[in-house]
């Protein structure tokens, strides 16, 4: 995976600080996140680890550009985006895609599912003669009828809103998509189906994922590496195979012995399965 | 009220019935439910979102959302005691007092601009009628009982300074502070981080063996069951299809449902290629099927299957389970 292929995208040293404005100006400032470097290749799922209050959200957000790093860089192809042309930067607007926690705030009500899955086409200039079929086969991908087409968020259940979101993000077919608890908020039943979506996705595809996740277990499922956050700083990086049964990190032992409790029960009963 | 016999459980809920009534018609969210709890035992319902779990916990408080939604039938027993006879002020005696409720986000439970202490004197004042110092000084006691650190500088603080994890044991604190038999619980660690949330369910059940409490724990998350229920019932469309206790549940689930939803779990300790996955959706509440709700999604199933309701079948001491297939 990261052997020979160049990098998509980078972030190097990055830092974000949050610093509070008015009578609480006396606080010390938010160290968010901290001297943080990630690199992600293609056709590979990177985790961002960690409780909440790690920085991982802002990193996320940092590496799509919605929040401004307070040092440091972000490069996508090789490109700092600081000083990228505008070309370049909508090129990366274009494949850089992003999946949220919660789709239920992630979906504009007043929007017809169509819309909301052609809005990122128009934006970046796809013929209209075109943008029906790309609709079209991004919603058969994530495995929606098109009957779906002209319904509005509010008719689906939690996992087809989610299955709309994920369409929209792949309809501009891009080369990363940043995963921000994409299963955190839906069922046991539901959340399987949509790991399983997001692999086929990724081998169909051939993007890479950046998944932010608290959850180990849907780690160990999607990601061939693993960063583990704590504190605004990642404090072990590795292969998530290689992490998770020898962990280094006490910090990433505790959060793999939390996530193991349940185990020793479970194991009978799935593998009776 | 009279101390109940030790063969009356803690909570006996028989039959109930809670429909919602809305422009779309009349649906059974909770569809002819029945449970018990006894003291010094937790019960986990189990169950995903729209499965009717919370409806069941809140409308066994009778804090059922009204008018959109009624209980219309059924019993509800507290040590023996119908609580859906009771009058609106007698339930105000029982909610705080000898039955107390723990919801999911403590942030919305507690009242931002009080303080801890205001809020737990509060409870203490309507329920123990405990004022002035005394008040103070259990107020003081409940919150080291949760272990809440410095808990005299905890009192004065306002909820917004504590951290998720402490402002869940600042809740228990309020829910203990009527000295409670029963607690209801509806995910109280859904919105907490996997190290915090493995330290308050410990505390929970510590506060649990020193107190006798009965616990109603209301969860969708099958780790959470494995560590703090001793019987489990798993509701799907409104009903509750299996009751086993939880090691059986794990070991030999009956029911397909149950069976499918836990071999849908990822595993931390291995790679699978591939999850199990339920396909199909839950019916609506408002259109529920003929026959058993889970038979379009159900892998076993047959033509009896969607055209009759099936049976609860008694497969163990603890043991039951709605599914033809039990059926001799």
């Amino acid at each position: 995976m990261s052997t020979g292929t160049p990098p998509i995208l980078e972030a190097h040293k990055i830092s974000k600080h949050f610093h509070p404005h008015g009578w609480l100006r006396r606080h010390p400032a938010t160290r968010a996140v901290e001297d943080l470097s990630l690199t992600l290749y293609s056709n590979e799922t990177l985790a961002l680890v960690g409780e909440s209050g790690s920085g991982k959200t802002t990193t996320a957000r940092m590496l799509l550009r919605l929040e401004t790093p307070s040092s440091g860089s972000v490069r996508f192809d090789g490109v700092d985006l600081d000083k990228a042309s505008r070309a370049q930067i909508e090129r990366y607007r274009a494949s850089v895609q992003a999946v949220f926690q919660d789709p239920w705030s992630s979906l504009n009500p007043r929007m017809r599912v169509r819309d909301i899955i052609a809005e990122p086409l128009a934006i970046n200039g796809i013929i209209k003669t075109e943008i029906d079929t790309r609709v079209r086969s991004a919603l058969a991908s994530v495995g929606l009828e098109e009957a779906a087409l002209r319904g509005f968020p509010h008719e689906f259940s939690g996992g087809q809103r989610q299955r709309i979101a994920i369409a929209r993000a792949i309809a501009l077919r891009p080369r990363v998509i940043i995963l921000d608890e994409p299963v955190s908020s839906l069922d046991v039943s539901v959340r399987a189906q949509i790991m399983n979506l997001l692999k086929d996705l990724q081998s169909a595809y051939g993007m890479s994922y950046l998944l932010i996740s608290h959850d180990l277990a849907t780690v160990r499922f999607l990601a061939n590496r693993v960063s583990v956050m704590h504190l605004g700083r990642i404090v072990e990086e590795g292969d998530t195979d290689a992490t998770f049964e020898h962990p280094s990190h006490p910090y990433t032992r505790t959060l793999i012995a939390a996530a193991r409790m349940v185990r020793p029960i479970l194991a009978s009963g799935i593998a009776a399965g | 009220m009279a101390t109940s016999p030790t063969d009356i459980p803690l909570l006996e809920v028989r039959d109930l019935e809670t429909h919602l009534f809305t422009k779309r018609g009349v649906g059974r969210p909770v569809d002819s439910v029945s449970f018990t709890v006894n003291a010094r035992e937790t019960l986990g319902l189990v169950g995903e979102s729209g499965s009717g779990k919370s409806l069941t916990a809140l409308s066994v408080m009778r804090l059922n959302p009204k008018p959109a939604s009624r209980i219309v039938g059924g019993e509800v027993l507290f040590c023996g005691e119908d609580l859906l006879r009771k009058t609106d002020s007698a339930m105000r005696r029982y909610r705080g007092g000898k039955m107390a409720l723990i919801l999911q986000d403590p942030m919305t439970a507690l009242n931002p601009v009080y303080t801890v202490g205001n809020q737990i004197r509060e409870t203490l004042r309507v329920h123990r009628g405990l004022r002035g110092a005394r008040s103070r000084d259990v107020a003081v006691e409940l919150l080291d009982r949760v272990r809440i650190p410095d808990p005299k500088v905890g009192l004065a603080a306002y909820p917004h300074q504590f951290s998720g994890g402490m402002r869940q044991r600042v809740v228990s604190a309020i829910a203990l502070s009527g000295k409670p038999k029963l607690l209801i619980a509806d995910e109280p660690t859904t919105a907490l981080d996997v190290t915090v949330q493995a330290l308050y369910l410990q505390l929970l059940k510590a506060i649990q063996t020193e107190d006798g409490l009965g616990i109603l724990f209301v969860t969708h998350d099958f780790s959470v069951v494995a560590r703090m229920c001793d019987r489990v019932a798993v509701m799907y469309a409104g009903k509750i299809v299996e009751t086993a206790p939880t090691a059986d549940l794990f070991a030999a689930p009956k029911h397909p449902y149950t069976e499918a939803l836990l071999k849908s779990v990822p595993d931390v300790d291995r790679r699978t290629d591939r999850l199990y996955s339920i396909s199909g959706q839950p019916p609506s509440v408002f259109a529920p099927p003929s026959g058993c709700a889970f038979a379009n999604r159900c892998s076993y199933a047959d033509a009896r299957c969607h055209r009759e309701m099936p049976p609860e079948i008694q497969v163990g001491p603890q043991n039951t389970v709605k599914c033809w297939r039990y059926v001799s």
